[in-house]
């Protein structure tokens, strides 16, 4: 159901070798360049490495006196517990520093895991064509349109609840967003005269798929894995919000605003920031996989 | 029609080993103490005495005559315990449906045909918010705000019924169909730019067709046809989404049921949820497929002649 792209035609210009750096790194491209969402990514990435080195206080430091205490601006507000304290007399800035991690992870994990497979499955599905294509293409849609909550939550229920659990859950719609576009491009790919030539010349399907197609395909491969970052932040916060993510003690953001849930009425801020945390960091995932797409790869714009 | 049942019975499978991957269902519904005589006697019941083909079989044809079995937790039938949140379930679904098209189709013409104005760059900051805050997150903002603090809503449950709970639904079906709508027009914007551009539409104007008629009988039937493939992904989206937003706000739906029963591991209310769930994908997909057809006549002609 994707709209292909027309095959290549028949007269081959010169192969535009598509390096990365030297064409999107220049300074036309990068004057408008969203430096916000940049920053807040680099600090995402830096508080997921060094986070419990940062923490105001120690992340699990517990205190009945403290219980409930507002953020450091409202009245009764202590400017040691900035963002305020939780039920449990945490506070709430350092486990929002220290929670970073578990979504880094899980991004990290998820995507590697979930590009890999996918792509790989795409090149083969694209490559071969034939029945093999149909029925990965079948599978994928399949896989793509059933919730993925659904699917996170019956899996919880066989494995148990964990990293690995939301890996592997978002793994199986992940595979199937990358083997549906990788499959498309090398639709196209694999008509260009360099192909045929090379399989004149005796290369293996193996040397063409990954020496040839591959590496022209690499760019819609980034492009995808940028937008799909924030995706999988959100899937992995979800999971934890419904107590089927990474289990406490470690901190997880989905999991800090799932335990303010309870105080909704009286202290908000528990619940308030880590999501104001998600949104900003999906929301600069998402701006910038925006960017990488218009200039790397503008005929993506249905992604 | 061949492909869904194909695909409809390759779930099952998995349904199946997944369901039985999880342990022996008589060990599950018996207390922990009970003595060898008593699993032997519930295996025979159940059926899992027997070979994995035959239990399939059984398994299968339980599903398709939705008979589902007695919950472990509540010892009642599960079709009985899951009919009313069905349909709890399905009347949110069809407010947020509602609240989607009135908001999302106008919203995306408006900012594709004022492209770089003001407006269209606030329907772009809105939607990419709406894109990037979770869920149940907005769902709990919300309901600080308007339950909370401005006391102008109920903070969950779905109301006495009847036309006085309107005010119960305010609140789950904005949060249900944020994120909808915000990839509906997004889509909808780009997909009609990318129409607006095209030489029929030039010709069009070319030849004195008024702007309103480019606009809505040219561009916005043309641009709906990228949104109807991705129609299928977003049927999960929102089953997903709803099991999130009846968590939030106490709704007594399918969703949050299920939520509950992967607590308690109720196997029997697991697998006929997402058997259900699995089949009205399945089939929303054959529909949007056929729809497809309707809209498109490129596509019908394609598929008539071999």
């Amino acid at each position: 159901m994707t709209i292909e792209m027309q095959p290549a035609t028949t007269l081959e210009q010169p192969v535009p070798q598509r390096v990365l750096v030297p064409r999107w790194l220049a300074w036309q491209n990068l004057r408008r360049l969203p430096l916000l969402p940049l920053l807040v990514v680099a600090l995402f990435v830096f508080i997921s490495i060094f986070g419990e080195w940062l923490t105001p206080r120690p992340f699990n430091e517990q205190s009945l006196r403290l219980r409930f205490l507002p953020p450091a601006w409202l009245e009764g507000g202590n400017i040691q517990y900035l963002l305020g304290t939780d039920n449990l007399g945490r506070d709430v800035l350092s486990r929002i520093i220290v929670g970073a991690q578990a979504s880094f992870i899980v991004a990290i994990a998820a995507l590697a895991f979930g590009s890999a497979m996918g792509s790989l499955i795409g090149l083969a599905s694209g490559y071969f064509g034939g029945r093999l294509d149909a029925f990965i293409m079948r599978a994928a849609d399949g896989m793509m349109s059933f919730p993925l909550v659904l699917a996170a939550l019956l899996l919880v229920a066989v494995i148990g609840p964990g990293v690995h659990t939301v890996v592997i859950a978002t793994s199986l719609i992940l595979w199937a967003r990358f083997a549906r576009l990788i499959r498309s491009e090398v639709l196209s790919v694999r008509e260009r005269d360099f192909v045929k030539l090379s399989r004149i010349a005796g290369s293996s399907n193996i040397r063409i798929m990954l020496v040839h197609i591959l590496p022209n395909v690499l760019n819609s491969v980034v492009v995808l894995l940028t937008l799909q970052l924030g995706f999988v932040i959100i899937v992995e916060a979800t999971l934890s919000f419904l107590g089927a993510g990474v289990p406490p003690p470690t901190p997880t953001w989905g999991q800090m605003v799932a335990g303010g849930r309870t105080y909704i009425e009286t202290a908000w801020w528990i619940s308030l920031f880590p999501g104001l945390a998600i949104a900003a960091v999906v929301l600069s995932f998402n701006l910038l996989g925006d960017w990488l797409r218009d200039h790397l790869d503008p005929k993506l714009r249905q992604l | 029609m061949l492909q869904a049942f194909v695909t409809l019975v390759l779930f099952m499978i998995i349904l199946f080993v997944a369901t039985r991957a999880a342990g022996d269902p008589a060990l599950l519904i018996l207390p922990a103490d009970a003595t060898p005589e008593q699993i032997q006697m519930a295996r025979e019941r159940i059926g899992t005495d027997r070979s994995y083909a035959e239990q399939f079989l059984f398994f299968a044809r339980d599903m398709a005559t939705l008979n589902f079995g007695r919950s472990i937790v509540y010892r009642e039938p599960v079709l009985d315990l899951i009919g009313g949140r069905i349909a709890a379930s399905l009347k949110l679904q069809f407010t947020s449906l509602v609240l989607i098209l009135v908001t999302a189709f106008p919203l995306g013409v408006y900012a594709a045909t004022h492209r770089g104005r003001f407006g269209d760059h606030v329907v772009r900051l809105v939607a990419a918010l709406s894109q990037a805050a979770p869920g149940f997150w907005v769902g709990l903002v919300l309901m600080a705000i308007f339950s909370v603090k401005l006391g102008w809503l109920p903070a969950g449950g779905i109301g006495p019924g009847g036309i006085e709970s309107w005010k119960h639904y305010v609140l789950p079906t904005i949060t249900t169909s944020l994120l909808l709508i915000a990839s509906l027009t997004r889509l909808l914007r780009s997909s009609m730019l990318e129409t607006l551009d095209s030489e029929f539409v030039k010709l069009a104007r070319a030849k004195g067709v008024s702007e309103t008629a480019v606009i809505w009988v040219h561009v916005f039937r043309n641009a709906l046809l990228p949104i109807m493939t991705f129609m299928a992904i977003w049927i999960g989206t929102a089953v997903s989404g709803s099991v999130v937003v009846e968590v939030v706000f106490d709704w007594p739906g399918i969703g949050a049921m299920f939520v509950d029963s992967i607590g308690t591991r109720d196997f029997p209310v697991i697998q006929a949820i997402v058997g259900l769930v699995a089949v009205s994908v399945l089939t929303a997909n054959l529909v949007v497929d056929l729809m497809y057809a309707v809209v498109d006549p490129r596509i019908r002609l394609a598929a008539s002649s071999p």
